[in-house]
């Protein structure tokens, strides 16, 4: 038996004790929760949560019927964590073999002792599948994302590429890079003892936003068209290069812009040469196309009618000390034979009675010297000088196309100004932006940019430039039958460098025309650059033009007309009622083909000069039924820079 | 009394596992799910991509001057019943929040 001091002694000591225990508990507890929670609590985070990263995904690009252009999709890339590799050597043997790469390099790859390694990145899918199959401890497979281009070299200019770390380099990926490029999400799940993911706490969940996809105005079979014949031409006649633009004349859409030579962009290489868009980023010296604007200018101002006569000095003409010839002689001209026949003594006379500064004014009004604001990386502005700066030959020259540096998507613009009542129009690409949901962001309309001429003047050059493609003409070569083709053959002789005159074998062949010349559709321009086996715009790039020409019509259904204007479609077994109604089932029929709004529009804008419509800020949009477009004050689109620039931020803050 | 109240704790405690269990369960469903509809749609992905391949003009032209032993028309071979409805792109979901940027 204890005694009862003894007793208390111990129970003291108990009490010490478990209160002194208790003490220590309580101070690593204060410890651990108080003084070093919030360390600690990272720390456990770190353990039991795991942060996803999601890449949002690059938009999808698709031509104005819905066919992919180019897409994102998932590929597995192949990495190596050394430390866990136990034979290296077999490892690499056998990566070796599925990589086809070789042994030795993979070996020395997975020596070198860090902790993650890329072995390949974006790997075809038989190779990752055969890779799976092996399962080598060590070896790993991520899913990266990688940019197809579905169509191969197909709009290749147009499209541009993506770098492999999602940044577009050129062309429509790197103009709507900020669209495209989606924007990344994570979320955190819980982890279980193995490290696997348990389930997403809802709460710290930061979806990815995929990339915004563009709906282009391009169409698929038409680009096919105009690349097919473009690159044949090309090949043909051995051609440096070429350019080939098909567009609506009364919207500015593009419908095809095909660039010899060209690129894949699943592989685009480093060459710039090949991945330049010549349509907008090179300048060249237009020759007689540029003949239009002389011509159109002359009638706005009243000075000659399409009857007025031009003599043609009978082939040779001196000025400025320097001697002008014709390809053929001519003797008295009327001014519309002048273009018929391409005459250059004929041009420089009307640019003459024109004077510089008329002349300069109608070169800016078409839209030379600057840029055209389309919706593509790299356009330039080309090269045009003010009259103070012209030499004494710069009239003439710039008369008939020299002393002028152009893009061919220019001269497209301003043809199409011809065709479209006067309206130099703002050309575009991209026709709407549409988040990944479905949800339009943004809608891109046709936008005038200016008016170059009034309507009649319009009439009358449609009228003269329908006898360049008829027999005594130039251009006989696109005539195409059923339709009524307008059009100038442009031959222009390039510069040697060597010598600083224009060399008599290097041109640049030319064929600019619309169609049907009475409601016109299309602009069509071919330009082939250095053509070796013949060298004329009427024998090399007219037959180009005409091929193009009658298989977008065919594609298009754009009805052709006998010689008394009858649509010839009326003939056809199509029409009976019956045949109607199951076309129209089909799809192959409307009711009315969709002109009416365009014309109301077309001819709303024709009331009142350009002045008028500067005070006045009219509805001026062109296009598509029930599409208009206001413009601004002055009745003058702005830079496509500010719109686009708007664009983006108007869509970027619609998406936010 | 004490043994109400024990089974009672008892009782609680094994429904909570149950719940913990439970949530845990469906967590791992729900992460089986997702992948599966990650992987769907990875397919669903590959397969527009190779039906765009496979539909590229180019391709049809090959294969139907290849294998199905067609040839190009000549113009003067093709008639015009009619003119072709306009292109219409994929559909939209949502109401138009904006429209007309060309303007200003």
């Amino acid at each position: 038996m204890f005694e009862p001091r003894e007793k208390r002694w111990r129970v003291i000591a108990a009490g010490v004790l478990l209160g002194l225990g208790f003490f220590v508990i309580l101070a690593r507890l204060f410890q651990l929760q108080v003084i070093q929670a919030a360390d600690l609590g990272q720390k456990a985070g770190r353990q039991h949560h795991k942060v996803l990263t999601i890449e949002g995904g690059r938009g999808t690009i698709y031509d104005r019927s819905g066919k992919i252009l180019s897409m994102n999709l998932d590929v597995p890339s192949v990495f190596g964590a050394p430390r866990v590799i136990t034979d290296t050597r077999r490892t690499a043997s056998h990566l070796a073999r599925v990589l086809l790469a070789d042994a030795g390099q993979v070996e020395a790859k997975l020596k070198n002792g860090r902790d993650f390694v890329w072995l390949e990145r974006r790997l075809a899918p038989d190779k990752a599948e055969r890779l799976r199959a092996l399962s080598l401890p060590g070896i790993g497979l991520i899913p990266e994302a990688r940019h197809f281009y579905p169509n191969g070299t197909l709009l290749a200019h147009v499209l541009g590429f993506a770098s492999i770390d999602n940044e577009g380099l050129e062309g429509l990926e790197r103009r709507y890079d900020a669209q495209l490029r989606g924007e990344r999400g994570h979320f955190i799940v819980e982890r279980d003892a193995l490290g696997g993911a348990v389930f997403p706490k809802g709460l710290n969940y930061a979806a990815p936003s995929a990339g915004k996809d563009l709906i282009l105005t391009i169409d698929e079979v038409i680009q096919y068209i105009a690349e097919q014949e473009l690159d044949q031409a090309v090949t043909k006649t051995r051609a440096n290069g070429g350019v080939a633009i098909v567009s609506e004349p009364k919207t500015g859409a593009i419908l095809a812009l095909a660039v010899r030579p060209t690129f894949d962009p699943n592989r685009p290489g480093s060459d710039a040469n090949l991945s330049r868009n010549r349509a907008i980023a090179d300048i060249y010296e237009p020759g007689s196309t540029f003949k239009i604007v002389t011509a159109a200018a002359a009638l706005e101002e009243e000075l000659f009618s399409p009857d007025d006569l031009v003599y043609g000095e009978n082939g040779k003409y001196v000025v400025e000390k320097t001697v002008v010839h014709d390809h053929h002689k001519h003797g008295w001209l009327t001014f519309a034979e002048v273009l018929h026949k391409s005459s250059n003594i004929g041009i420089i006379k009307v640019g003459q009675r024109l004077g510089p500064d008329r002349l300069a004014k109608y070169v800016t009004a078409f839209g030379f010297g600057q840029k055209t604001d389309v919706d593509l990386h790299g356009e330039v502005r080309g090269l045009t000088k003010q009259p103070h700066a012209w030499g004494p030959r710069s009239l003439a020259s710039i008369s008939m196309g020299q002393e002028v540096g152009i893009t061919a998507l220019q001269l497209a613009m301003a043809v199409s100004a011809i065709a479209n009542g006067g309206w130099v129009m703002r050309p575009y690409i991209v026709s709407e932006i549409k988040a990944s949901s479905g949800l339009t962001l943004a809608r891109f309309e046709p936008a005038a940019r200016r008016r170059a001429i009034s309507p009649t003047t319009s009439r009358v050059m449609i009228d003269i430039l329908r006898g360049v493609v008829l027999p005594g003409g130039t251009g006989t070569l696109a005539a195409l039958s059923g339709y009524d083709v307008a059009g100038k053959t442009g031959t222009a002789q390039k510069l040697d460098p060597n010598t600083g005159r224009y060399s008599k074998t290097r041109t640049v062949a030319s064929f600019v025309g619309f169609l049907p010349a009475d409601d016109p559709q299309l602009t069509i321009l071919v330009v082939i650059d250095e053509p070796k086996t013949e060298q004329w715009g009427g024998t090399v790039a007219a037959p180009v033009f005409q091929r193009i020409a009658a298989q977008t019509v065919q594609y298009l259904g754009i009805l052709p007309r006998d010689v008394s204007g009858q649509v010839l479609a009326a003939q056809a077994p199509g029409t009976s009622k019956r045949s109607k109604s199951l076309g129209k089932r089909y799809g192959f029929w409307e009711d009315e083909p969709n002109h009416t709004a365009e014309e109301h529009v077309l001819a709303e804008l024709d009331r009142g000069p350009l002045r008028e419509v500067a005070q006045k800020s009219v509805v001026a949009g062109l296009g598509r039924a029930g599409e208009m477009v206001r413009l601004g004050r002055k009745g003058v689109m702005p830079r496509s820079v500010q719109s686009s620039v708007a664009a983006s931020s108007r869509a970027r803050s619609v998406q936010d | 009394m004490k043994f109400l109240i024990g089974t009672f704790l008892w009782a609680l405690t094994l429904i909570a596992v149950c719940e913990k269990v439970d949530v845990y369960r469906t967590g791992y469903a729900i992460e089986q799910l997702r992948a599966e509809k990650k992987q769907a749609q990875h397919e669903q992905r590959a397969l527009e991509l190779e039906l765009a391949r496979v539909t590229a003009p180019e391709q049809i032209e090959r294969v139907a001057l290849t294998k199905l032993g067609m040839i190009r028309p000549r113009y003067d071979q093709v008639v015009l019943v009619g003119p072709r409805p306009k292109p219409v792109p994929p559909p939209s979901q949502g109401v138009l929040p904006v429209a007309h940027f060309a303007t200003q």
